[in-house]
């Protein structure tokens, strides 16, 4: 095996990466690239990686062992859209990722398995007839822009700064991200350097991390108001037949329209809701007068 | 899209300067723990708008003044924080001690953030509250907004509250010029201790 090699997955919907084991390039990938844009296949020693966290690797791959790989149609990368009819027995709330306002996705399951990912446009497109906008900026998470943990001590941060300034200094680095990223390593320095500010932040990304939990498990299965990531919209909680158009990628289908949504309704008019309590092991289902 | 989204709330400052939720924190200087249990739905006046409502428009406007330093928490039956500025919809009890232990377990005590409340009754567990209370060591600022009876025991409730803790309290019957009180606490002023 070659130091790195990056190809295209035969289903075309992923990138494959090789690469020689390096535990630092690990540690760095799980930082960036949150679990559900990577899969680890052991049988092959090979990482799946969505295609819209290529760049996130690329700087990595590039950091950890000076190599900038050609992605393989990675910028002609398509979906092939189809159309799909399921039966939907749960639509958990909008999440975003703490580092980017791209992905807000919501999960939806036949009861079985969570191979469903609704984008939240696609919802509130469906349920509203208005379409969200869909922010393109990074958000930052002032430790993965340090590439260090949360625990990482604040008297070696200023080592951990330096590391990071020589990567993407724009007189070093001459990337169209660099001046925006080297802007951010400023920022984390600055703030995780300085114990109270720092103590400040932690509790932020704390309530963070907890919204982002509530987001997902909302007990009172109403429309939520905690979605951090630009548009806050909840879909109905009700379960449904649907028709739907997407496209697969790392094992999921990814809906990007509703194209027709029937409740599931009893003799007695009633429609099927579910709700996933907080100590509940799975969604319960109710029956509702609409 | 959220068309209730507050100008000034947490959330629209995260989108106005393309920040996380842990970013716009750094700004928070006050948490407001607002009553949302059933009796919020009373309407006091004539003009038929609940004390619930009268307290979303207060919040609001203070909200567009201290832009991006306002934590709006909702308690009834259960705390949870409101990052869109819009307290929770109204239903169940008054758990105002669970609000006070998610301002406690955030560490208000080290990040010196003001805490106010905002309610019109007894809650369900005043003495555990006090416990509570009794470990922040910010002053707690009341506001009571329940009805004009002076005897009520809510408000005798808030009143203690703020005592103990060193804050204010102040009166806003059925949540009516709610907004300028809340001015006179963010100006550390108080027309009644």
């Amino acid at each position: 095996m070659t130091a790195f090699t990056v190809s295209l997955a035969s289903s075309g919907s992923e990138f494959e990466l090789k690469c020689k084991y390096d535990r630092a390039f690990i540690d760095a990938l799980k930082i960036e690239v949150p679990s559900f844009g990577r899969t680890w296949d052991n049988d092959h020693r090979t990482w799946h990686i969505d295609p819209d966290w290529y760049k996130e690797v690329e700087n990595l791959v590039w950091y950890h062992f000076k190599f900038r790989p050609t992605w393989p149609q990675a910028r002609l990368f398509k979906p092939n859209y189809r159309d799909i009819d399921f039966k939907l027995m749960y639509v958990g709330n909008s999440k975003g990722d703490p580092d980017r306002a791209t992905k807000r996705a919501s999960s939806g399951t036949d009861g079985k398995s969570w191979d469903y990912i609704f984008w939240e446009f696609a919802l509130a497109n469906w349920f509203t007839g208005v379409t969200p906008s869909r922010p393109r900026q990074q958000l930052a998470n002032l430790y993965s822009i340090l590439e260090i943990p949360e625990d990482f001590p604040t008297d070696q941060m200023k080592a951990a700064f330096w590391k990071q300034a020589k990567i993407w200094h724009p007189d070093v680095n001459k990337t169209p991200e660099a001046t925006e990223r080297f802007k951010l390593v400023n920022e984390a320095f600055e703030t995780l350097s300085k114990p109270l500010r720092r103590a400040r932040y932690d509790i932020g990304l704390k309530i963070e991390k907890e919204e982002m939990f509530q987001a997902g498990h909302n007990s009172r299965g109403n429309y939520s108001n905690i979605s951090q990531y630009g548009s806050t919209f909840k879909p109905p909680v009700r379960c449904g037949i649907l028709r739907a158009r997407g496209y697969d990628r790392m094992g999921r289908f990814y809906i990007t329209e509703v194209e027709d949504w029937n409740d599931i309704v009893d003799q007695r008019g009633r429609t099927l809701v579910t709700k996933w309590d907080m100590r509940s092991q799975t969604v319960v289902q109710e029956w509702y007068y609409s | 899209m959220n068309s209730n989204l507050v100008p000034g709330s947490i959330q629209n400052s995260m989108q106005s300067n393309n920040q996380s939720l842990a970013q716009a924190f750094m700004n928070v200087s006050h948490m407001i723990l607002c009553d949302c249990s059933g009796s919020m739905d009373t309407v006091d006046f004539k003009d038929g708008r609940s004390r619930w409502e009268r307290m979303k428009e207060a919040l609001a406007k203070v909200q567009a003044q201290h832009p991006g330093q306002i934590m709006v928490i909702s308690f009834s039956d259960q705390a949870e924080v409101n990052l869109d500025g819009v307290p929770s919809p109204v239903t169940g009890s008054t758990n105002l001690d669970a609000a006070l232990i998610y301002a406690l377990s955030h560490q208000i005590n080290e990040l010196q953030i003001q805490l106010i409340v905002i309610s019109d009754g007894m809650p369900d567990d005043s003495e555990g509250c006090l416990k509570t209370a009794a470990q922040i060591s910010a002053p707690i600022d009341t506001i009571f907004i329940g009805p004009e009876d002076p005897q009520d025991i809510g408000r005798a409730f808030l009143q203690k509250l703020a005592r103990k803790t060193g804050g204010t309290h102040a009166d806003a019957a059925g949540a009516r010029f709610l907004k300028e009180k809340m001015d006179l606490l963010f100006l550390g002023q108080s027309h009644e201790k």
